[in-house]
């Protein structure tokens, strides 16, 4: 049983961790998906990829989180957000982008970043994604498009989306 | 060419597909465009976001989980019991091949509940386990059939994920020469390996079983019950 577990659970706990960046929260959304993946077995289609349905899988599994903690955890990004600020002109560029590059992300909205956290992913094929988001490949690229240009406004801009 | 060309050439860049060097105009455009620099930039910095380390233990944690998890199924589905778990796991190791549970147990009878279990939804499925446990299924159905697709299928990964689920039914004691006979007809080398590896797996493991029922009834020499210990604790299974 460890096979499909071990081959997926670090990257899939990493896309959680840079979704919510709480490690008890990321494992225990980490752990659901396997649940959720032994339960649902029998709706998996027979010869297709299983990364991309692990991650419709995943970003069920988080809208689910949200659903029911949705104030909460608004709250608790908000909280990390603003203490990770000050730091940034303190340390080299390089890591003052990763922080900046942070603070931008997490101000995407949920489904734009989720899009982008996953097109990094050197093992998700654009078909991949297109299944994954439910859309043709094209349509795919218009919207990684549009979520870059957001998350550079975010980026290139703090200070005005700070509120 | 436009920044509009530039910057879908940038974002194609990350796709593997599409991954070749970034051409020449690109980097010319590049030099003098902070516009497109900046997509760069930014998407250097996508890829360059920290891959967070699990935490210690959060696999073996997950197992618990999955146990109590099963355990409670089979708790409120008293008759599913003692196979459900290695039907779940060999769901899911044939996962990790691309492969249904259903893709394997092709041939069974179309109204029994293997048919259901190859298609159904989630609850179909449940229902299915249970009905063709009361059939007196289960293991007895899956060994054979992964034997056949061990012996029979043409892709080479599904064999091998095929050997990998046996390990499941290591203590059903008659799957040694079962599996002894599959090894003797087996014709791809890399799949005669696997079976080789699970034939020494199962020998080490009726070894231990010797070993423990050995030290377990008593009446040995000290020094012969030391060595029993000593050996079987050098046994990983
Ligand atoms: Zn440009």
């Amino acid at each position: 049983m460890g096979l499909l577990f071990d081959r997926h659970y670090r990257p899939l706990f990493g896309f959680f961790m840079n979704l919510t960046r709480q490690p008890a929260l990321s494992e225990d959304l980490t752990q659901e998906v396997f649940l959720r993946v032994l339960r649902y077995s029998a709706s998996f289609k027979e010869g297709s990829a299983f990364r991309p349905w692990l991650y419709r899988i995943a970003r069920n599994v988080l809208a689910d989180h949200q659903s029911r903690l949705q104030p909460l955890t608004h709250l608790q990004e908000a909280e990390q957000v603003a203490d990770t600020r000050p730091d940034a002109h303190q340390v080299a560029e390089a890591h003052a982008d990763r922080v900046l590059l942070g603070q931008a992300l997490s101000r995407l909205p949920q489904e734009k970043r989720e899009l982008l956290l996953l097109y990094k992913d050197p093992d998700l094929s654009s078909q991949d994604l297109a299944t994954i988001f439910g859309c043709t490949p094209s349509t795919l690229k218009v919207r990684v498009h549009r979520a870059m240009n957001d998350l550079r406004s975010l980026f290139f801009q703090p200070q005005e989306v700070t509120s | 060419m436009m920044c509009q060309d530039f910057q879908t050439e940038i974002l194609d860049g990350q796709k593997k597909e599409a991954a070749t060097d970034a051409s020449k105009a690109l980097a010319e455009h590049l030099a003098q465009c902070a516009d497109c620099r900046d997509l760069q930039r930014l998407m250097e910095g996508l890829n360059a976001l920290p891959h967070p380390d699990p935490p210690e233990g959060l696999s073996q944690r997950f197992h618990q989980r999955l146990a109590l998890e099963l355990a409670a199924t089979s708790k409120s589905h008293p008759f599913l019991g003692s196979w459900w778990m290695p039907l779940s796991a060999a769901a899911l190791l044939l996962l990790s091949a691309g492969m249904s549970l259903g893709f394997l147990l092709r041939g069974g009878r179309d109204d029994s509940g293997m048919a259901r279990l190859r298609r159904g939804s989630a609850a179909d499925r449940m229902e299915a386990i249970a009905l063709v446990n009361q059939q007196n299924s289960g293991p007895v159905e899956m060994v054979p059939a992964l034997l056949d697709r061990i012996g029979h299928d043409p892709s080479l990964e599904v064999r091998l994920s095929a050997v990998e689920a046996l390990y499941i039914f290591c203590s059903d004691p008659e799957i040694s020469p079962r599996i002894e006979l599959a090894l003797s007809a087996q014709d791809r080398p890399e799949v005669q390996l696997a079976l080789i590896d699970l034939v020494a797996a199962l020998r080490q493991r009726r070894a231990a079983e010797a070993l423990r029922r050995l030290i377990r009834e008593g009446g040995l020499p000290a020094e012969v019950r030391q060595r029993a210990k000593q050996r079987l604790a050098q046994m990983s299974l």
